[in-house]
């Protein structure tokens, strides 16, 4: 275990190591000078120099790229040039918003998911059954910016049930969160409904069959016990899905959080705030797969690594 | 064993919950005591309150600022900060007293030496610092009292002076390095920063030392940022926002039938305008430039994209912009009204005489295609595809693509572009210098002209108004002529409000006149 | 036998949109582009089935012709995607010193959600229809490799694969001759499941404004310009959407199916 948990470590770091490579590198090619951006219409060539200078941008591409890294490892992804918050402030500001969305959005698919994949298992072969795995499949299927445009317009504007836009507390996140989870409840149905039946063909089951269990109690003491694991992978899998459907969610219900600001960033060329944040999602990223590695051999002491 | 999982499993639950639980209540109660809010939806966040900073200025950021001058709803330009100025000799240098009562939202006075840091500050770093002229230095006279001295006479100042990106800003609440204006901003006009939530709103409060004619008619203002048309739409009609800025004109008629709602229309000084990149060998044939001109239908898309909420403008410089000539407007008008036949003739004449199957015509084997740069304004892309379909029926292929306003404004001084369909808004002549046609300022349309440098450069010194509204129309006429740009119309401003007692907007500037707004009972 | 039911109907779907958008020209009761403005935004009716857009063009008409832009997105980004994919798996898989490279690789890629690196991909590139499509694809390549990866290592441990190479066969000839037609059935049942998915970020990235251009019907970048008229002239986002949502399901069928008849470990 111990001698895994080294390996595991070191892999992350060479990951994010890669990453921040990677990021540097993109974030190069992105085509347009930030200096014009900031100086406008009526730059100098002797203003852009000096604000080339001010900003280290004259500087070799390597010794940017460490000196970047080295303030990152203390916590400093930099300033926008633009706005003048540094980056740190910004993702602080905003990641409520964007956890939360991603918490709820986890909580509502894993929560219909799983009813929807017991349901689909134990009616196996029915209409049921069929009915909920088409069901599963549309909210794998449908577009979220279209599911929601839609929901707006019911709830929000018809019925005026819950707000249209903006953040005002868990309230205003029922809609994005609803959104958002569609995709994971669909594959976290999916998902349940075949592990529950690998699950119920295997002996113990049967055992507890013969010995009388009723099937409720089947159900949840055995079957959607043993069948949660692969589930809960599914969901740390479903982490950078979420991240990246925020983008889409956050701006059709105009929610302030790290998915609008990194359409934003990109819009205004605000290359520290791209830089930071593409680093800072992808680090969150590795963390939350790497904690769900760990979980995962707590709930199942059966999985060793080798 | 398995009572381990299990426990493991809910407790991470439980746990989530427990996060979310304690994000929640941290945004309660916020604003829920204020009983005269004004909840004001814009689309976009301005990119910073610092006035030096921020590429553009906003409902949002401009009543932060009070100005040296102001335009009165005339257009005339009067004091307003400062009580009056003195012109000395050739007009290089200029003396002004500043109002003795006004205060910064920090306390400090808005005195000779506040004014004289913040010009420096402008100068040092604003990417608009050309519009305060070529100064040489500024001199603190008294405690009220400055004179700015400039290299050359620099005419356009006074207007200039009107626009928020001159006005004083307090120094004082900056860091060591001149920085941290967004976190402590302080200006001396109406409203008084006092939270920001970034990526969301911006909230106000009347600041108690401006000059409110009496008592401020609310207790603050909300500027709330809903980038999506149809969102905003939504919140204003529900009650949530009560001043809708840039009502999205498709929905204009719809909120007219809401006996609620009041729209007001201000005609905006921002021409809409097609441009080209006049290097380029295609638009160098002047019969090429003047065909575009004649094929385009001015009123066709005001009605279809702007609901007809647009004043069609022939001339280079629209109504409400010192400069502007009855003259030349009509003369442009009679020149270019829409003609087809025309059109091709011209085209024709220009070596573009054969049309291929899909009807685009040929040159010495080569068709006729531009690429049509747009930003990601919905209307200007409805506008760009009634362009693309009126080019089209004189055999112009235009292929339309949309740009982030950032590329446009980065990419367009390099040349990249063929075809832009663009805006400027400025209330001086002197834009025809500065941004459009003046030498190596020709930053959208590279259009180079050496007899039209000239005069723009004579204009832009000339102190007495008479003279240089003359040299400005000698320009305007020869621009006329040469077609290197397409005017094509001035948007009416639309606002829409509920529940006011009275809301002015100023008919120049276009801005929200703060101490006229009161909301009703 | 009941799964390959789904399939069947998957099929069917796919079937219907492929066909309709290849006949466009054929059977689009209008011009594509024509501009009527006397009939902008008119409801579904017999003239107009699906409604017209603000400018009075046809919204079936368009969707004809959006589905060609879709469908040849999602061909174009598998493709592409499926092409660098099977490159890189079958080196990482059969070559095992480039393994840890290529895999290390591709974990740095796979640390992306795919949407999140086709946006990084179009602020690099510059927004447009191309763009998004080489976006996509890019988002893409991770998957296929990581499958084609897997499948090369159990083939490669095979016997009659270990005596071609004991008898000396070259490297190429065995991958050729062994490898790849092993590893078919589990990139044409991934290359069925991305094709919609392909298609999906594809019109999400319209739908930010970042794909298509207008006047190009791409069926995300119609919801992206129906959305600004949506309390008024719902068709103009209902039918696009649905008809991203039906083709996706048709191709997530289909993958379903083909992984039922095709893959043995699912059985």
């Amino acid at each position: 275990m111990s001698s895994y948990l080294f390996k595991r470590i070191f892999t992350m770091i060479i990951t994010i190591f890669g990453v921040s490579v990677l990021v540097f590198i993109i974030i190069h090619l992105i085509p347009g000078n930030p200096v014009n951006h900031i100086l406008g219409d009526f730059a100098t060539e002797e203003s852009i120099k000096e604000l080339e200078m001010r900003l280290g941008l004259d500087r070799p591409i390597l010794v940017q790229y460490f000196s970047y890294m080295f303030q990152a490892f203390q916590g400093d992804l930099g300033t926008s040039y633009i706005t003048g918050y540094t980056v740190v402030e910004e993702i602080l500001n905003r990641i409520p918003i964007t956890a939360q969305l991603a918490l709820y959005s986890i909580i509502f698919g894993s929560i219909t998911g799983i009813i929807i994949g017991v349901i689909a298992a134990v009616k196996k072969n029915t209409i049921y059954d069929q009915l909920a795995m088409v069901l599963a499949l549309i909210g794998i299927s449908a577009p979220g910016f279209w599911i929601a445009l839609f929901l707006i317009l019911l709830f929000s504007y018809q019925l005026n049930i819950f707000p249209i836009s903006g953040y005002d507390g868990f309230y205003s996140l029922i809609l994005p969160s609803i959104t958002l989870g569609l995709g994971t409840a669909g594959s976290i149905a999916r998902m349940t409904r075949s592990s529950m039946l690998d699950v119920i063909k295997q002996d113990y089951i049967r055992t507890a069959r013969a010995k009388g269990a009723g099937t409720y109690r089947l159900i949840f003491r055995h079957s959607l016990q043993n069948a949660i694991i692969p589930v809960v992978t599914l969901i740390g899998m479903q982490f950078g899905y979420l991240m990246a459907g925020a983008v889409v969610t956050e701006t059709v219900f105009a929610l302030p959080g790290l998915g609008s600001l990194i359409v934003s960033a990109i819009s205004t060329r605000d290359i520290p705030t791209v830089q930071g944040l593409l680093l800072f999602m992808a680090a969150m990223i590795i963390i939350v797969n790497f904690v769900i590695d760990l979980l995962y051999t707590k709930l199942d002491p059966r999985i060793q690594y080798e | 064993m398995n009572r381990k999982r299990y426990v493991i499993f809910i407790a991470l639950i439980v746990f989530m919950l427990i996060v979310s639980g304690c994000n929640r209540s941290k945004d309660s109660g916020v604003n829920k005591g204020n009983d005269r809010e004004i909840v004001v939806g814009l689309v976009s966040e301005p990119d910073s309150v610092d006035i030096h900073r921020t590429s553009s200025t906003g409902e949002a950021n401009i009543p932060l600022y009070d100005t040296l001058l102001k335009q009165d709803n005339d257009g005339n330009i009067v004091p307003n900060l400062i009580t009056d100025y003195e012109v000395i000799g050739d007009g290089k240098e200029v003396i002004f007293n500043l109002k003795e009562d006004a205060v910064f939202h920090s306390g400090k006075p808005v005195n000779a030496e506040a004014v004289k840091l913040s010009f420096e500050r402008l100068v040092s770093s604003s990417p608009f610092s050309t519009n305060a002229g070529d100064i040489d230095s500024i001199e603190v006279l008294s405690d009220y009292s400055f004179k700015i001295t400039w290299k050359d006479q620099f005419a356009p100042f006074f207007i200039n002076a009107t626009t928020p990106f001159l006005a004083p800003l307090d120094v004082s609440v900056l860091n060591a390095k001149g920085e941290g204006f967004e976190k402590n901003p302080s200006g001396s006009g109406p409203l008084k920063l006092v939270k920001v939530n970034r990526g969301d709103s911006l909230v106000y409060e009347p600041y108690k030392n401006f000059d409110w004619r009496g008592q401020p008619g609310f207790d603050s203002v909300k500027f709330r940022f809903i980038p999506d048309e149809e969102t905003r739409i939504l919140e204003f009609k529900k009650g949530n926002v009560h001043v809708l800025l840039d009502v999205p004109y498709q929905y204009i008629e719809d909120l007219e039938k809401d006996s609620e709602v009041t729209i007001k229309r201000v005609q905006s000084d921002t021409l809409s305008y097609l441009g080209w990149n006049n290097k380029q060998p295609i638009f160098q044939d002047v019969k090429v430039r003047q065909a575009i001109a004649l094929a385009i239908d001015r009123e066709s898309i005001i009605q279809n994209t702007l609901n007809g909420e647009a004043q069609a403008v022939f001339g280079p410089l629209p109504k409400t912009v010192f400069g502007y000539s009855e003259k030349i407007e009509t003369m442009a008008r009679e020149k270019y009204t829409r003609d087809i036949e025309a059109a091709k003739k011209l085209l024709s004449e220009a070596g573009w005489n054969e049309t291929n199957k899909d009807g685009v015509v040929m040159k010495d084997g080569k068709e006729f295609s531009v690429d049509l740069w747009v930003d990601d304004d919905p209307a200007n892309q409805r506008a760009a595809q009634v362009i693309q379909n009126q080019l089209m029926e004189i055999g112009m292929k235009i292929t339309i693509s949309v740009k982030e306003a950032a590329t446009i404004i980065e990419q367009t001084p390099k040349g990249a572009h063929e075809m832009l369909l663009w805006s400027y808004g400025w209330p001086d002549a002197d834009v025809l210098n500065f941004l459009l046609f003046g030498k190596d300022k020709s930053k959208r349309l590279h259009y180079e002209n050496e007899k039209i440098y000239s005069i723009l450069d004579k204009a832009a010194i000339e102190m007495k108004q008479d003279a240089r509204s003359k040299l400005y129309e000698e320009a305007q006429e020869m621009l006329v002529e040469e077609s290197p740009f397409i005017p094509l119309y001035v948007k009416e401003n639309v606002t829409a409000i509920r529940n006011f007692e009275s809301f002015e907007i100023h008919p120049i500037n276009n801005t929200i006149d703060w101490p006229s707004v009161k909301v009703s009972k | 036998m009941k799964k390959n039911k789904g399939a069947v109907v998957g099929a069917m779907i796919l079937l219907f949109f492929i066909i309709t958008s290849a006949l466009a020209p054929v059977i689009a009761p209008y011009p594509i582009n024509e501009m009527n403005f006397e009939d902008s935004l008119q409801g579904p009716s017999m003239a107009h089935w699906l409604g017209t857009d603000e400018f009075g063009r046809d919204i079936w008409t368009r969707m004809l012709y959006g589905g060609r832009v879709s469908l040849l997105m999602g061909l174009f980004a598998v493709t592409l995607s499926g092409t660098i994919g099977v490159i890189l798996g079958v080196l990482a898989g059969y070559y095992r010193k480039l393994d840890i490279y290529i895999m290390q690789f591709i974990d740095i890629l796979m640390t992306f959600p795919s949407l999140l690196m086709a946006i990084a991909i179009v602020a690099v590139l510059g927004v447009g229809l191309t763009n998004a499509m080489i976006a996509v694809a890019i988002s893409v390549v991770p998957s296929f490799v990581r499958v084609v990866r897997g499948s090369v290592l159990s083939i490669r441990e095979t016997e009659y694969v270990e005596a071609s190479r004991a008898i000396g066969v070259k490297n190429w000839k065995i991958i050729c001759k062994h490898i790849l037609p092993n590893v078919a059935s589990p990139i044409i049942i991934l290359a069925t499941l991305e094709f919609g998915g392909s298609i999906l970020s594809a019109a999400a990235l319209s739908f930010l404004g970042l794909g298509a251009q207008p006047p190009n019907p791409e069926w995300g970048a119609l919801v992206f310009v129906g959305k600004s008229f949506l309390s008024q002239a719902w068709w103009m986002t209902l039918f696009p959407g649905l008809a991203i949502m039906l083709v996706v399901l048709g191709f997530n069928l289909l993958g379903d199916g083909l992984r039922d008849a095709l893959d043995p470990r699912s059985k």
